[in-house]
């Protein structure tokens, strides 16, 4: 069916501009959401902690490495910062489970701006705690940082960004909350295994390591071992996030051709 | 103007294609000239379904909505309007989880319609509201319309219809049709007498007008009132030995219409 409207935008905010104030909308609602109903601050912030603190280097293998109890750390927090996937698949599903998906149909915003006030409140909470973990090692578990502060932020930011493309993607093919829910553990779980966030990539069997270098876990790892335990070397490091951040290009551009404001989804949590 | 319709016969689905939100199955065009606005502008559709976020306030949720429509400069003063127009002063800060069905209903309509678009459509507007909630909304709707904004209103009750809009659609089997406006529609519809007898009734042999059978037994009747008043009926039926126990006169009413009009 053609929906067509003859209008004038001629008093629309002019492009940026609107572009701005839809990502801001969202991303302000988004955030007031997650804040207040406080389960991804315990995905996100704390069960990493736990986990670590309880593990600690013992999944990593490395007992007598220096420092081992902050390497087991940082893989921790890559590992749950990726429940960025889930917290952004639930950003899109949220409008379901409220009924507001009606509005955005009507109102449809810009796909990208409308994206990325979805994911933004959750990628910032994921950014924020691969940052204070890896302080946190840093400065009270014996972890090195031989490179720069800023390698590890540059890292951080692509494995967040990544994360909030899948989520994005799983949203735009999947139809239920529970479908969501579910491939996104998945994702979390494997791409940690075989990432090498849970175990070192050094202890894994070969046709793991082979899987890995297909997840942005690995290249993430792979930086921050630069930044930290390594040289510092920038080619390292952005030799890793340019791989990522084509992780997330393809994962968005998916996400974008498969998502359409008319979309029926269904809430079956 | 009203959309009249049986549970299921699409009144709904009409609206989700006249605001493009669902995609239609056997093709078709919906084409909307409002030019001079911005097209999301344009349109403001309150869904049958309450759409807000019950983790933030009445504020926040009618406040998301106009600052992405209007933009930061106009949200502020079309908030501070909206929560006045609807009442909703008091619980401003409250959060929706907290609110009463019928609240919920009215931060509903305010947030749909804090952009104050030229073009209202309300899908079941009225549902889950107490007698001062629904006077409330219908005061607002017959406020939009004398400022000049199209209402479409569809809902459950006639009496709703009959309240919130001047001119009337029928949709039935997936067609619609053009009733005109409300006065006509009850200027063709006749006022009805109905009478319950201690025995069964028997009309005048003579009479010029017809009862209609309404039960079985014969002791209640209907009558469809013409030009001949309902008290020469009365008198006519007590003169032929009629003894009459309940008698009810009925003005013409939506209800009535819609009762016939959707048939068995």
């Amino acid at each position: 069916m053609n929906h067509d409207i003859a209008s004038s935008d001629a008093s629309a905010p002019s492009g940026v501009a609107d572009f701005v104030n839809v990502v801001r909308c969202y991303a302000l609602t988004e955030w007031r959401v997650l804040a207040r109903e406080r389960t991804a601050m315990v995905f996100i912030f704390i069960l990493p902690a736990v986990l670590s603190a309880i593990l600690g280097p013992g999944v990593s293998g490395l007992d007598a490495a220096p420092g081992a109890m902050g390497r087991a750390t940082i893989g921790f927090a890559v590992m749950f910062s990726y429940m960025v996937v889930t917290y952004s698949g639930h950003a899109f599903y949220r409008d379901f489970w409220y009924h507001t998906h009606g509005r955005q149909a009507l109102i449809r915003p810009a796909t990208l701006a409308f994206a990325m006030g979805k994911v933004l409140p959750a990628c910032a909470m994921s950014f924020v705690q691969l940052l204070l973990f890896t302080g946190f090692a840093a400065v009270f578990l014996g972890l090195p940082l031989n490179g720069q502060v800023l390698q590890v932020a540059l890292t951080g930011a692509a494995l967040v960004t990544s994360g909030s493309a899948l989520g994005f993607l799983l949203f735009a093919i999947t139809r239920s909350t529970a479908t969501l829910s579910n491939l996104s553990y998945l994702v979390l779980v494997t791409f940690s295994a075989v990432g090498g966030a849970i175990v070192a990539t050094e202890a894994l069997p070969a046709w793991s390591r082979t899987l890995g270098y297909a997840t942005p876990h690995y290249w993430a790892l792979r930086a921050l071992n630069e930044a930290t335990f390594g040289q510092g070397r920038w080619s390292v490091v952005l030799q890793s996030t340019a791989v990522i951040l084509t992780f997330t290009a393809v994962c968005a551009t998916a996400a974008s051709l498969a998502f359409d404001f008319r979309d029926q989804k269904h809430d079956t949590t | 103007m009203g959309l009249l319709g049986a549970n299921g016969a699409g009144k709904t689905t009409l609206l989700g294609a006249l605001t493009g939100t669902v995609r239609g199955t056997t093709g078709g065009s919906v084409r909307l000239d409002v030019r001079g606005l911005p097209a999301r502008r344009a349109i403001g559709f309150a869904t049958q379904a309450i759409a807000l976020y019950p983790v933030l306030t009445v504020e926040e949720n009618v406040g998301h909505l106009a600052r992405l429509l209007l933009g930061r400069e106009e949200a502020k003063a079309a908030i501070a309007r909206t929560l006045e127009e609807f009442a909703l002063g008091p619980i401003a800060r409250t959060r929706v989880h907290h609110l009463s069905g019928g609240q919920r209903r009215l931060v509903h309509l305010a947030a749909s319609f804090v952009h104050a678009p030229p073009i209202r459509l309300l899908d079941e507007p009225t549902v889950a509201l107490d007698f001062e909630a629904r006077q409330l909304v219908v005061r607002r709707v017959r406020a939009w319309r004398e400022e000049g904004a199209a209402v479409l209103v569809t809902a459950h009750y006639p009496e709703d219809i009959e309240e919130l809009s001047t001119e009337l659609v029928l949709l039935r089997d997936g067609k619609t049709r053009d009733l005109g406006t409300l006065g006509a529609v009850l200027s063709n519809q006749a006022r009805t007498l109905s009478l319950r007898g201690a025995r069964p009734v028997s009309p005048p042999a003579d009479a010029s007008w017809e009862l209609t059978l309404a039960t079985s037994s014969l002791e209640e009747v209907r009558s469809k009132l013409g030009e001949v008043p309902s008290d020469v009926h009365l008198s006519e039926l007590r003169l032929s030995g009629n003894r009459l126990r309940d008698i009810l006169l009925r003005d013409p009413s939506l209800s009535a219409f819609a009762r016939e009009s959707e048939g068995p």
